[in-house]
């Protein structure tokens, strides 16, 4: 479920689809569509596990300020998902911690 | 604070910094009745605002060398007995080389050291890049201090000041001196905004704030407040393994023990750069050092200042994209010759001096705890501070 025409912000168009990887799994994305709203269109809130408690989060702010969303994208961890747009091909792992480099 | 303040002591220690609280400490420990005093809270000078490296890597050999080393050790203990952990890691240091000549002019500054009693070694890049893979290919190689460390600085403030509570000393925040009385050339009391504290000895501690609390007796301290601010990155996973330090900042901003001290002088602004990955996973990247009184504002131009340095060293920081959250400034506090001035003073029976640490406050803290507090229950010091005296400067 998402969003395609808004009041304000207008209506998605064009409505193209791409596909990205999300923890091993291809999903359907619309191209242009923060991260976050891929993943929860496909039923996905689980983005990432807290360092110290290993506690589950998702979207909170949703703005690109709180980073409760942040997932390894390409290799890179720390990534807000509310704020970066989606691209052909993209993998998305769910952070642990604060992931690892290499 | 709660309850009146107490009416008598034997050592009121001004100064609720690392030197403050680790003497505090150490007399409680040898049964003394110690009175802390700070005019803020607990490390919120330069004790809270810092990167936390303990280092003997600059120390000329001698008393500066043998205080660095000792000083670990009493951190070593600590990091097992205190309430708190302080986060103290051996986790070693690089002074990295960015030019050949550098690292030819390392080569007599680790010999000079290691006559001394250090342990540094010389290590070309192939090594140096095995050790810390995500340094820059660019390097020609680093003095490698395999002991040296680094620590939470304001946990270690904590700490200690817990330790000491817990032994017997008292506390008091929001409490500053505004008057010394002395008698017959012996201190006899200090007076505080919040009431007068009998008391035999007044051990100055207070960072960039000594010269304030010495004017009260008449002595002149030539302290010269240094500026240093330093960037915060946001947690990152494992990126280093040990504190990084290129060899140039390190022969500006520290002593190299070799003559060359008046550099630091003569330039009003000093870039260098450090990198910390704190145990949270922060990297603290230091930093500009400036000579602005007592100006302790941060400024926008640090951050591409610092961060072109770092990027060099860690080129990797810009592939993962790492965000810097925060920058901080506070002042280092030097001396014009880069030693400490610590020790009794002449003249006034009681006063003793605990301060111009420079830049290495973090590291000496304990030391300094634990020699004044020999220096005032045994009369003498395990290692000899004379030439740290404030007499020295006439």
């Amino acid at each position: 479920m998402r969003i395609i025409d808004h009041p304000i912000l207008g209506r998605i168009e064009p409505e193209r689809t791409i596909r990205i990887e999300v923890d091993g799994k291809m999903i359907e994305a619309l191209e242009g569509e923060p991260i976050a709203a891929a993943l929860v269109a496909n039923s996905m809130r689980l983005f990432r596990f807290t360092k110290k408690y290993n506690e589950p989060r998702g979207i909170f702010c949703a703005i690109g300020r709180c980073t409760d969303c942040v997932m390894v994208v390409n290799g890179i961890p720390n990534t807000r998902t509310c704020v970066t747009q989606v691209e052909e091909g993209m993998k998305i792992e769910t952070q642990y911690g604060s992931g690892s480099i290499r | 604070m709660l309850g009146k303040m107490a009416k008598e002591t034997e050592v009121v220690v001004v100064g609720g910094g690392i030197i403050g609280s680790a003497t505090a400490y150490y007399l409680a420990r040898a049964g003394k009745d110690v009175v802390l005093m700070e005019k803020n809270e607990l490390a919120s000078g330069s004790s809270g605002a810092n990167a936390g490296l303990t280092s003997t890597t600059w120390c000329p050999p001698g008393p500066l060398l043998q205080m660095s080393m000792a000083s670990l050790k009493e951190y070593d203990y600590f990091s097992q007995e205190l309430a708190w952990d302080i986060e103290f890691e051996r986790c070693g240091r690089f002074t990295v080389c960015e030019t050949e000549q550098q690292f030819e002019e390392m080569k007599p500054f680790v010999e000079v050291r290691n006559k001394g009693g250090n342990s540094l070694r010389l290590i070309d890049r192939n090594e140096l890049l095995e050790l810390e893979p995500n340094l820059s290919p660019s390097l020609f190689g680093a003095v490698f201090a395999p002991n040296d460390g680094h620590v939470n600085p304001l946990y270690a403030v904590y700490a200690f000041a817990d330790a000491a509570r817990e032994l017997g000393a008292k506390i008091y925040e929001y409490t500053e001196p505004v008057a010394i009385n002395a008698e017959h050339g012996c201190v006899k009391a200090i007076a505080t905004n919040k009431g007068e504290i009998k008391t035999k000895y007044i051990i100055n501690a207070c960072g960039i704030g000594a010269p304030v609390v010495s004017e009260m007796v008449g002595l002149k301290i030539p302290i010269i407040p240094n500026r240093e601010q330093m960037l915060v990155s946001e947690e990152m996973p494992p990126i280093l393994n040990r504190v990084i330090i290129n060899a140039g900042y390190m022969k500006d901003v520290q002593p190299t023990g070799l003559g060359d001290s008046a550099a630091r002088k003569k330039s009003t602004q000093t870039v260098g750069t450090v990198c910390n990955q704190t145990k949270k996973g922060n990297l603290l990247l230091v930093g500009v050092n400036d000579f602005v009184g007592e100006d302790e504002r941060t400024t926008f131009e640090s951050f591409p200042a610092i961060s072109e340095g770092i990027l060099r060293v860690l080129p990797i920081l810009r592939t993962y994209d790492v965000q810097i959250i925060r920058s901080f400034a506070k002042f280092y506090i030097y001396t014009p010759d880069q030693k400490p001035i610590l020790g009794k003073v002449d003249g006034l029976e009681g006063f003793i001096m605990a301060s111009g640490v420079n830049d290495y406050g973090i590291c000496f803290g304990p030391i300094i705890g634990k020699l004044l507090s020999d220096l005032i229950c045994i009369g003498e010091t395990t290692i000899p501070i004379d030439e740290f005296n404030l007499s020295r400067f006439g």
